[in-house]
């Protein structure tokens, strides 16, 4: 059985799995008992979840890969099966580097290589593990050694996998020139009549998982082709060759049209704002985790631009989790904090363990409890952390700030500074005023309230003066 | 949790016993008891080179080596080319092999340093009569280099994926594990000397016995998938093998004694000091000392450069109560 892995450290940004691809991973686990089915299935599940930035779940994953890597090793080594020792310790290696474990990595590496330095498999292991490591330099060096055992063999798939792995490795040390070359070649390989057969097949079968870990002939080489184009893509996007760049991406979306990676890019490849729309929108409906992606969004709103998504029309769909996000993204970028919120709460209940939810969480809540004394007095407020003798002094007090009314007269709602507030009812004060200048307030603090979706004081007006 | 991790790495010196472990490095006395000195160390330390005055710490994973003055502890880090493997001492300098950079780089004791290019993957440095041999892994390359020119001399091709190089005066060893061999290179005429069949997968090897006007000179191989360490005789001049052969049958024993020494589990590194050999087992941590009759567990759960084989005791370095023990040799 062919069992390829693929490096995916750079794409691992990006390319996010689909829950199809973990529920085939599941049913695989699940069904098939032996060493290569569990450990794939498992190291697949660790870094599908990782894509998906489940971090925790991606760990357990990995740590169950390691635990039956450990175990096939130390049996083979009991049954002198040396060869078997040598794979298993490979792929113990593989599973310690992504759990970040460089030391271990290496040493197991380095062990497995003592017995198997003649297979371009272990080669290609041992550069899998020095990426995930983040030691490209000794990735490529492993990667040549795997390129050169196998240009003396008669597998142009396993071939094209380990010059893959080569010039991905040589992206990260900036030499380019040949890593395009290796890309170019790889490409053309796969193209190529000597796989229409396998294409052919690929075609009957409607096989268009990608994996990290891909078993079986088709499996690697749907990957291969996949991860190869998203490559040579993104590096025509780095040197500027943007027509070059989507064709590229364009050729992935052809063979898989939900492919989150090339998605992305088309999004902030675009040349319309229709399109970018478009390409924004199916980005996070296949991937709504990637913070790349997030924060390219964010960028674009930040920009002014960007419509309303995930409102669901009455009796309509409901909302995907990406135009979910958006939305929260959308009610981040105007303020609307406690909607944000709220919405990045609902996705959390359906993702708990979302690292990027958390964060973003997390993010909304410190633009909600900083900036100025105010919104932490609004946190203090919403969290009810004042004590009884704070709030009695609070209830004494008056402060005076200058304010800008939104309407009004009569005026109920404006800002202080950047902070929303409102009174509990319209209010028309003596004098000649109007919204939209700065004047000048004196209150008291009643209490945190809410004015379109975002966090604002609840206040009593004492007094409306023109600034001195 | 794998026995491979390198929790300290120790080497006994002619002034103690020298432990690298991450960030630090001490010498003790060889009681093992008193430490002499410490001082700054490496990260990830997997290897320690040394000669009579000088250490050389290696971490192959962040590529960097740290050289210490053995008598006052104090020492410089350099960053070296891409994974450093290896070195040796040689006329006062010391030669460093960097695997993934491809290169042999010699560091003077002033910094001065030069580099020459090797060929891919090159695994293995030895000495062997004033000359470095380096070789090669995956071409299947042995390149003898001289240190004054600091050149390569002569190139030999001989079978790739060996898993290890041994050289005396004469001739390189090479350990090749898929198919049960060993390789025998001539050192003058730099040609290959053919290959003999050693066990089911041998992995290591080193020199047992100096060549008797009975016996050739003797190689303890490591053979993990048979739990045995081979004895077996290394080349010889024809003429050499005749005359020993004629006596030999005069006196009424075998050419060869083809002895082997069983271990408990499957034992893929040797070692041999002085009388007393030594072999051990990465997959359980298991240090044994063998003769042809027995073996018998020196210590367990030990990594693999986690001890140090000098002529009065072995030390180890146990990470469960973080210091280290010295087992005095009974012989």
């Amino acid at each position: 059985m062919r069992i390829a892995v693929f490096l995916f450290a750079i794409l691992a940004q990006t390319r996010i799995a689909s829950d199809f691809e973990i529920q085939q991973m599941e049913q695989q686990v699940a069904r098939s008992k032996d060493f290569l089915s569990q450990l794939s299935g498992h190291l697949n599940l660790g870094d599908l979840r990782m894509m998906r930035n489940e971090t925790a779940v991606a760990r357990s994953e990995y740590a169950k890969a390691l635990e039956i890597a450990t175990n096939e090793r130390l049996a083979a080594r009991r049954a002198s099966e040396m060869t078997r020792y040598a794979t298993a310790t490979s792929y113990a290696a593989l599973a310690e580097a992504k759990l970040g474990n460089a030391e271990d990595t290496f040493a197991l590496s380095e062990e497995a290589i003592r017995y198997t330095s003649d297979s371009a498999k272990s080669w290609n292991l041992y550069a899998n593990a020095m990426t995930a490591l983040g030691k490209p330099a000794k990735a490529a060096s492993a990667s040549r050694n795997a390129v050169a055992i196998a240009s003396h063999e008669n597998d142009k798939l396993d071939l094209a996998i380990y010059q893959y792995a080569l010039a991905s490795s040589l992206l990260e040390l900036k030499q380019t020139p040949e890593a395009e070359k290796l890309l170019v070649d790889v490409i053309t390989s796969l193209r190529s009549e000597s796989f229409a057969p396998l294409r052919r097949e690929v075609a009957r079968t409607e096989s268009f998982e990608i994996y990290s870990t891909a078993r079986g002939e088709q499996s690697a080489y749907i990957s291969l082709l996949n991860r190869s184009q998203l490559r040579l893509a993104r590096l025509y996007e780095d040197r500027g060759d943007i027509a070059r760049a989507r064709q590229q991406y364009a050729n992935v979306l052809a063979d898989r049209s939900d492919d989150p990676t090339a998605l992305a890019a088309m999004a902030h490849l675009s040349t319309s704002a229709d399109e970018r729309e478009r390409y924004y929108a199916a980005a996070f409906d296949a991937n709504p985790f990637s913070l790349p992606l997030i924060r390219d969004y964010q960028k674009y709103l930040s920009a002014g631009a960007g419509s309303s998504a995930g409102t669901a029309p009455a009796g309509g769909p409901v909302p995907t989790s990406g135009s979910q996000l958006r939305t929260g993204l959308q009610q981040m970028q105007r303020g609307e904090l406690i909607a944000a919120r709220q919405t990045v709460d609902q996705l959390l209940q359906k993702f708990p363990n979302n690292d990027t939810l958390q964060l973003l969480a997390r993010e909304i809540e410190q633009r909600r409890g900083g900036g100025s004394d105010l919104r932490v007095l609004i946190a203090a407020f919403n969290n009810n952390t004042l004590t009884a003798e704070q709030r009695a002094e609070l209830d004494r007090k008056t402060f005076t700030s200058d304010v800008i009314f939104d309407h009004g007269p009569p005026f109920e709602t404006g800002r202080i500074d950047d902070v929303p507030f409102r009174f509990s009812e319209p209010t028309t004060f003596n004098g000649n005023f109007v919204s939209g200048v700065r004047l000048r307030l004196t209150y008291r603090v009643l209490g945190a309230s809410q004015l379109n979706g975002a966090d604002a004081l609840l206040l009593e007006p004492v007094r409306l003066e023109n600034p001195r | 949790m794998t026995l491979l991790i390198l929790a300290a790495v120790i080497a006994a010196t002619d002034r103690g016993v020298l432990v690298a472990k991450s960030g630090s490095v001490e010498m003790f006395d060889r009681t093992a008891v008193t430490r002499m000195w410490s001082g700054d160390g490496l990260q990830t330390p997997a290897r320690i080179a040394t000669s009579k005055d000088q250490a050389v710490i290696i971490d192959p994973l962040a590529s960097q080596i740290r050289m210490i003055d053995l008598a006052s502890g104090r020492g410089t880090t350099l960053p070296t080319g891409e994974t450093p493997i290896d070195g040796l001492f040689l006329n006062g300098r010391f030669y460093l092999l960097e695997r993934d950079a491809r290169a042999l780089e010699r560091i003077g004791t002033d910094g001065t340093r030069a580099s020459i290019a090797l060929a891919a993957d090159p695994a293995f440095v030895r000495q062997a009569g004033g000359r470095i041999y380096v070789y090669s892994r995956t071409p299947g390359v042995i390149q003898e280099i001289t240190t004054t020119p600091f050149q390569i001399r002569r190139i030999v091709n001989v079978a790739p994926f060996a898993s290890d190089l041994e050289v005396d005066a004469k001739n390189a060893y090479l350990v090749y594990p898929r198919g049960g061999k060993i390789g025998i290179v001539s050192l003058t005429t730099m040609q290959s000397g053919g290959t003999f069949d050693v066990g089911a997968v041998p992995i290591d090897a080193t020199f047992a016995s100096s060549g008797t006007a009975l016996t050739a000179r003797t190689l303890a191989v490591a053979d993990p998938s048979a739990k045995r360490v081979w004895m077996v005789q290394g080349a010889e001049s024809f003429a050499h093998a005749v005359a020993r052969g004629f006596l030999r049958g005069l006196i009424g024993l075998g050419l060869y004694s083809g002895g082997a020494s069983q271990c408990p589990t499957g034992v893929d590194r040797v070692i041999v000091q002085g009388s007393r050999s030594y072999a051990y087992d990465s997959s359980s941590g298991t240090l044994y000392r063998f003769s042809k009759s027995k073996s018998t567990i020196v210590s367990k759960n030990i990594a693999p450069e986690g001890f140090a084989v000098s002529p009065g005791a072995v030390y180890v370095w146990d990470d469960a109560v973080r210091r280290l023990q010295r087992f005095p040799i009974n012989d």
